[in-house]
């Protein structure tokens, strides 16, 4: 398109067209945002970071292509962005081939799957192969194995990459590459030994491009949203049953994975109406704009107006010409 | 090689329990606010100046530069003055009540890193705790 955006714009529209569906409130392309410099999956490790462009979104699993080309140490193979269906879930065979950006913390934090306990979910999704991206912290060359404490910031976790049939050479590659203070990209598997979480790698690779070590933390927050979506709040009302806000954490418990992805809480969604459509006028929106918005989700006007005193009070909201009318900050 | 941050004692059998509570990252705002005052903490930033054993590092955010402080010869070679106005870092250190960042650990992150997508990125991650620190 020919509008020019800017990068908090587009940001605020990747979260509200996964959110609501994409132009659920009119106004706003689903589509993707052209221009330059999206975020393919060939871009990394090369120089052609394209400045000032927009994020690759609308349907939700676009982000930037299919395969990850790991720099130029010769290809780890191409890994899948995970294809959910419409629905949010993902079909069962693609399910198994999904490669998941997570935060170190979803990982520490991640139930067991009620299918096994070597399997685990995040958001109501079974764990697969995941992908961090963090600063090696300690790095152990044992036996059989390479030992890694990889933190992001988020926390920290052991890493571990069977090595038994590496040639000389290339454990003198992966020495000098696999240090303290180097940031890489993990690709592996999450495993519970003794109540400790660590991270079978299949694939370690040190970034070349450090906007990458943002761009995962982006990519991780966009398939939280994705995968948390549920249905439109129309056809979820239409079911009666009253809905299930997770949001902050764990899905379901230790009952297991609940059957639908859980929404995004009631405060989450309404502090999105108002960052998004507030920025229209210097008034910003009213709560009675927000619960017609959100109307299809049986939330009332009172517990809209409760979550606003709540998102202003932690200084994300700020009420404009009166007590009805609000603005992001 | 970097100095690990598991203690003094780097040959002592690890726990595979975190050891190290996180180091949140953290943008112009939340480094001077005083609410992370004795912590360690993860700035990124542009570097703005290098003099002796400090380096001062434009975070996102606008705000005052983060004075960040090595007393490791190591690390003070990371910031080299030919990086001053293009090259990035992020340092993890624990800042002082005097609002310097005693760096513990520091990362090049190049000189085409985006600052602007950075900021971005911090501001959507504080609204997703149970993801971040």
């Amino acid at each position: 398109g020919g509008r020019e955006r800017t990068k908090a714009a587009a940001n605020r529209d990747i979260v509200s067209s996964i959110m609501y569906g994409g132009g659920a409130f009119g106004g706003y392309d689903a589509g993707g945002f052209g221009g330059g410099g999206q975020f393919g999956g060939d871009q990394f490790g090369g120089d052609q970071f394209g400045g000032g462009g927009g994020f690759v979104a609308g349907g939700g699993d676009q982000f930037g292509g299919q395969a990850y080309q790991q720099g130029s140490q010769g290809a780890a193979g191409g890994f899948n962005v995970d294809n959910s269906g419409p629905d949010g879930k993902a079909k069962n065979a693609k399910e198994k081939q999904s490669l998941l950006p997570v935060t170190i913390k979803q990982l520490k934090n991640a139930p067991s799957a009620a299918s096994g306990e070597q399997n685990f979910t995040v958001d109501g999704h079974e764990l697969h192969q995941v992908t961090i991206v963090g600063l090696i912290m300690t790095a152990e060359e044992q036996n059989t194995n390479l030992q890694y404490t990889i933190d992001d910031g988020t926390d920290d976790i052991i890493v571990k990459m069977w090595v038994d049939q590496e040639s000389e050479e290339l454990m003198v590659q992966r020495r000098a590459e696999w240090r303290e203070g180097k940031v890489v990209r993990v690709v592996g598997q999450l495993r519970m030994f003794n109540n400790s979480r660590s991270i079978v790698a299949y694939n370690i690779q040190p970034l070349a491009d450090f906007n990458e070590y943002t761009f995962h933390f982006i990519e991780a927050v966009h398939s939280h949203l994705r995968l948390t979506k549920g249905k439109p709040p129309a056809a979820a009302a239409a079911g009666g049953a009253p809905l299930a806000y997770g949001g902050a954490g764990a899905p379901g418990g230790a009952g297991g994975a609940p059957p639908q992805p859980a929404l995004l809480s009631v405060q989450q969604q309404v502090l999105e109406y108002f960052k998004q459509f507030g920025e229209h006028s210097e008034a910003g929106c009213t709560i009675a704009q927000c619960h017609e918005a959100m109307a299809a989700s049986g939330v009332s006007l009172e517990q809209i107006r409760n979550e606003v005193n709540q998102l202003v009070g932690d200084g994300h909201l700020y009420s404009t010409i009166d007590d009805d009318h609000y603005k992001g900050i | 090689f970097f100095r690990s941050l598991r203690g003094s004692n780097p040959t002592a059998p690890r726990s595979n329990h975190t050891t190290m509570p996180p180091t949140p990252r953290v943008d112009a705002t939340d480094y001077h606010s005083g609410q992370h005052s004795g912590r360690m903490v993860r700035v990124t930033g542009k570097l703005l100046s290098v003099e002796g054993d400090r380096a001062q590092l434009e975070m996102s955010g606008g705000g005052a530069p983060a004075a960040v402080v090595f007393n490791d010869a190591s690390l003070a070679a990371e910031f080299d003055a030919s990086l001053v106005g293009s090259g990035h870092f992020e340092v993890i250190g624990t800042l002082q009540g005097d609002a310097t960042l005693q760096a513990a650990q520091v990362v090049n992150l190049g000189t085409n890193f985006d600052m602007g997508m950075y900021g971005e990125m911090l501001s959507v991650s504080k609204r997703f705790p149970h993801m971040f620190a």
